[in-house]
């Protein structure tokens, strides 16, 4: 061995090194082996041995683990082709492959190893140590080789690297095994895979050539790599022609050429395909649309080698979407104007819920919902029905698919902001044509709260406005163009007593309009339609009954929406009463005159009537009893007495009449009358009296009774035009008990009961029921008053009586009159007049403006042996009396007189002489010119007309007056009754 | 008070002792000093010039910046106790 170094060098090297490794294990030593490096003053770091140990250890396991990470089977030779390192995969692989792989680990020459195998399991062993000597000399810087090595279960292929390790020669090389299995296995099927293709592309262009779509391929430049045979045929050119052409070549428009190349250049750089179509024209000018499809067939490498074309006619298809497009987008506006969604159900599975396949937007809306949030389900749209309609709704669609009929149903819904609507569902089953079963549900959903809305809110005022008609007092009704009744109100059906359903559809006029204004009314009615304008009027109305009132009438036109008359609507208000009042007292207004003036001429009648009464008496007192005068001193006196009954007539009538009630017996005034009656009802119609002998009596004035009964045989005689009997009785009635009568009560008691009955032709109901009805008459205008019964009803009631009747049509009538009976002695008025009473040469003054009367007056009292002094009025008389007062015994006065009147005087005599005696005459009473009687001073009263008898009879009366007795009647009272 | 502990560690590469001083430099941060430290972790072999100018002879080697007097250590850092009172803590 060479000597590099000398002694003395190699010793100090030796102690140096001692140095170092002393130096190092100090260091450790100190450090408790905490540090890795140490650093000079230079900065220079040096690693301690541990620490550099660390970093090869590490940097082994790292390549270890590198190798071991290898798929393949790696190994290392050194230059002699010793394994001096294998990977795992190796170890593994030699492991489960030890029939080939003996004694191929670390340590073995791989070389030799090689060099051994010969045979048909050497996979070519012998090329590899040949490759590996090639690589290791630096001939090869590689070898590889693939090569089979078949286990026992399959085919594998494995691929064999040399490499060598640095230097030249190689210290060394690398030897690496890959499976390459799959790889072969790939290329295999790839080959197959060609094969099929070139087969399919056959077939795919006979079936492209076969169809109506013009098909073509295109390479990158956009020239025709294949077309199929409609293609063709549209280019007329073949195949040939055409390959290897572009869109130009072709005789594209220039445009359509240019847009066609750049999407088929897009195509190729995306790998994306484009859809777009264009319009054309064919040769016979019809316009249309092409769609083409540019597809790209793609490589392995994910890139587009070619693009193949597809062209289709879609005129007709684009026509069927453009159709369908507008059509739904009308529906989308017809449904949202209508406010109704549609919707479809698919119901075509039985035994699960239908489920919602089809919603117009118009339902969101309806439904309250979102359209970009909700998502519309059947479940959903059920979920709104209020919990107590689910049953009915799912019922209702259920009957619905099981009779498969359509229909509709109403139901409520609650919106998410909680507002409920009132929604009409109308749908309809469809069944599939081949099964029959039930495939799916299209229906409507409409949104009616509105309407409902107003529909109510529209028969609540209808329902106000018909009560409001209905109980109204006044009538309304409702015609239509041909005056028939379409609507009548209660109030009208029961004034007029008809039935709604006799009413209704009837012809008005025919119906309620008296037979006499019928034509008129018509053709006002008819004439409406032409003014239309509503209208007032006053007409006449028919009750059932055939009573007539007066109706005030409202009356307005109805049109429809288009003004078309379609009737008229009438209000009217039952003008009867109120008109019959107006009448009343227009008659009693007339009454009222009438009476003031039949008053006037009473007075000056009367006085008149006095002197022809007195003067004929007279004379026929003067006369000889056997005078053949006095005949007709009798005919002058009768009739007098009949011009004075006439007067107390016209005064009854004036309702002036001084009453003077009697007790009397009613047989006898009754049988009195007889005569008169049968006069005045004619010989047609026979009387006949009857009466209980022993009948009671009763107070009433006979002048009025006589009346009474004057009045009902009138009324009878009109009640018999046809002649009859008239039949008064009287008897003696014990009424027991409250009798409840028309006027009031009849309280238990003894009753003379006059019943005066006919056999006429009786009288309506209400006609009985306004029989004592001042002015009320059946007669016609002119012939009666209509006072006649009402007196008579008066003067009953004034006697403290009833009068009743009752009546039968065709049958007659009867009046009952209840008097009560009186126990009093009979009134001898009539008795005592009858007898001319002599005076005793009393003086009496005598006041009377009229000279007639006051002649006669004073002429009968002369003749009656009384001294009379005579006054012509009030003052002149007062002048007498303050004179002569102590001789004059009575003053007889009239009452009315120019001047002082009769009262007026009595006042002053009563203030200057107490107690002094006063007769007044009148033939007109005015109740409040007499003066109240006193204890002292009777006022006494004489009705003119009287007789001398009647004077003469008064005249001793109050002469014989002392303050008390009966025959005197308290004026006063009797007047104001 | 401001208490944060301003460390920097001199390392050499990923050497045994560097790493585990590392570790146990976080540790210790994270369990004794509960307030924020900071770390500066110097590669004396990536930056020589600044284990030259903190005159590092040795790595791993601790420098505590601050609070208070700056202080070395060196060493793995293992023991924490004593590391602690080295830093004026335990």
């Amino acid at each position: 061995m060479k000597r590099l170094f000398s002694p003395d060098a190699a010793t100090e090297i030796q102690t140096l090194v001692d140095t170092l490794i002393q130096t190092e294990d100090r260091l450790e030593e100190l450090t408790a082996g905490e540090i890795d490096t140490v650093a000079d003053a230079t900065g220079r770091t040096f690693y301690l041995r541990r620490a550099q140990d660390h970093l090869r250890d590490r940097e082994a396991a790292k390549q270890s683990a590198i190798m071991d990470a290898l798929p393949a089977h790696v190994c290392l030779l050194d230059q002699n082709g010793t394994i001096i390192s294998v990977n795992q995969a190796w170890d593994s692989f030699a492991a489960a492959n030890s029939e080939c792989f003996t004694d191929c680990g670390v340590g073995t020459n791989y070389l030799q190893v090689c060099d051994n195998a010969k045979g048909p399991d050497s996979f070519g062993a012998d090329r590899v140590a040949a490759g590996i000597r090639s690589v290791m000399r630096g001939d090869e810087p590689t070898f590889t080789m693939e090569y089979a090595c078949d286990s026992q279960w399959e085919q594998r292929w494995f691929l064999l690297t040399v490499t060598p390790l640095v230097g030249v020669p190689a210290t060394g090389v690398v030897i690496m095994h890959v499976n390459i299995t799959d790889r072969k296995r790939s290329e295999v099927a790839l080959h197959q895979m060609a094969q099929r293709t070139e087969r399919k592309e056959r077939l795919l262009n006979s079936a492209l050539s076969s169809m109506s779509d013009f098909t073509q391929v295109y390479d990158r430049e956009g020239r025709i790599l294949f077309a199929n045979q409609p293609l063709l045929n549209q280019w007329g050119r073949t195949l040939e022609e055409a390959v290897g052409k572009d869109f130009t070549e072709l005789g594209y428009p220039v445009e359509l050429a240019e847009r066609l190349q750049r999407q088929i250049n897009e195509v190729f750089e995306t790998g994306k395909q484009i859809v777009d179509e264009t319009p054309y024209t064919a040769p016979d000018g019809q316009e249309g649309f092409y769609e083409y499809i540019f597809e790209p067939i793609l490589a392995s490498d994910g890139s587009a080698d070619l693009v193949v074309g597809t062209t289709r006619d879609v005129t007709e298809r684009k026509r069927i979407a453009e159709n369908l497009r507008t059509s739904e987008a009308r529906m989308a506006v017809a449904q949202h104007v209508g406010s109704f969604g549609s919707w479809e159900l698919d119901i075509s599975k039985p035994d699960s819920m239908p489920t919602l396949t089809n919603w117009s937007d118009e339902m969101y809306r309806i439904y309250g919902l979102d359209p970009s949030g909700d998502v519309a389900t059947g479940e959903l749209f059920f979920s709104m029905v209020p919990e107590e309609e689910h049953e009915y709704v799912k019922l209702t669609v259920e009957s619905a698919i099981t009779h498969g009929q359509p229909f509709s149903f109403v139901h409520r819904i609650v919106r998410p902001d909680g507002q409920v609507r009132l929604l009409q569902q109308a749908a309809q089953v469809f069944h599939d044509e081949r099964t029959k079963a039930p495939k799916n549900m299209v229906g409507t959903a409409h949104d009616i709260t509105e309407r409902k809305l107003a529909e109510e809110a529209y028969r609540d005022s209808e329902e106000r406005f018909r009560l409001m008609l209905e109980n109204v007092q006044m009538l309304a009704m409702i015609l239509d163009v041909d005056g028939h009744v379409t609507f009548c109100n209660d109030f009208l059906l029961s004034l007029t007593d008809w039935k709604r359903e006799e009413v209704i559809g009837c012809d008005w006029f025919a119906l309620f309009v008296p037979r006499s204004d019928r034509e008129e009314r018509k053709e006002q009615f008819n004439s409406l339609g032409v003014t239309g304008l509503a209208s007032q009027y006053e007409s006449e109305l028919c009750t059932k009954s055939g009573e007539v009132r007066r109706v005030d009438w409202n009356s307005a036109i109805l049109k429809d929406s288009s003004g078309r008359v379609t009737g008229i609507a009438c209000i009217g208000e039952d003008a009867t009463a109120r008109k019959s009042l107006q009448e009343q007292l227009l008659q009693s207004q007339k009454m009222e005159s009438l009476g003031s003036l039949a008053g006037g001429i009473a007075h000056d009648f009367n006085n008149l009537l006095t002197g022809m009464l007195g003067y004929a008496e007279l004379a026929q007192l003067r006369l000889p009893k056997d005078s053949p005068v006095q005949a007709d001193l009798r005919e002058i006196t009768r009739s007098a007495e009949r011009a004075a009954k006439l007067t107390q007539q016209l005064l009854s009538f004036a309702r002036k009449e001084v009453v003077s009630p009697q007790v009397v017996d009613v047989s006898e005034l009754v049988n009195g009358l007889a005569n008169l009656l049968q006069r005045l009802l004619g010989s047609g119609i026979d009387l006949v009296l009857r009466s209980t002998p022993d009948l009671g009596r009763v107070q009433i004035d006979p002048s009025q009774m006589e009346q009474v009964l004057v009045n009902l045989a009138v009324n009878a005689k009109d009640a018999m035009a046809g002649g009859g009997a008239l039949l008064i009785t009287a008897s003696n009635v014990e009424v027991e008990g409250v009798r409840q009568v028309r006027d009031g009560t009849l309280q238990p008691g003894e009753y003379v009961l006059i019943s005066v009955t006919d056999t006429g032709c009786g009288m309506p109901k209400e006609v009985q029921a306004r029989a004592f009805d001042p002015f009320f008459t059946t007669k016609e205008k002119g012939r009666g008053t209509g006072l006649g019964l009402s007196t008579c009803y008066g003067i009953i009631s004034n006697s403290g009586g009833h009068i009743l009747t009752s009546s039968e049509i065709n049958f007659g009538t009867t009046f009952d009159i209840y008097l009560p009976r009186v126990a009093a002695p009979l009134t001898l008025l009539e008795a005592t007049a009858a007898v001319f009473v002599q005076g005793k040469g009393e003086t009496i003054l005598l006041v009377e403006d009229e000279d007639t009367v006051r002649l006669l007056v004073s002429s009968i009292l002369e003749g009656a042996g009384y001294k009379v002094l005579s006054a012509t009025g009030g003052e002149d008389a007062l002048r007498m009396i303050r004179s002569l007062a102590d001789v004059i015994d009575v003053v007889i006065t009239d009452v009315v007189m120019p001047g002082m009147t009769g009262p007026e005087l009595a006042e002053i005599l009563e203030a200057e002489f107490p107690g002094a005696k006063v007769l007044f005459m009148s033939g007109f009473t005015d109740m409040e010119r007499l003066p109240e009687p006193t204890t002292t001073r009777p006022n006494a009263f004489l009705q003119k007309p009287f007789s001398p008898v009647q004077l003469s009879s008064k005249v001793r009366e109050v002469l014989e007056y002392d303050g008390s007795g009966p025959s005197l009647q308290p004026l006063g009272s009797a007047l104001a009754a | 008070m401001n208490t944060t502990f301003q460390f920097r560690l001199f390392v050499a590469g990923d050497t045994q002792n560097s790493s585990q001083a590392v570790a146990n430099l976080n540790e210790i941060c994270e369990k004794h000093l509960s307030s924020d430290c900071e770390i500066e972790i110097v590669d004396v072999f990536l930056e020589p010039k600044r284990a030259l100018e903190d005159g590092v002879l040795m790595t791993p080697m601790l420098m505590k910046l601050g609070p208070g007097p700056s202080k070395r250590i060196v060493g793995t850092l293992s023991k924490t106790e004593t590391v602690l009172q080295a830093l004026g803590v335990g």
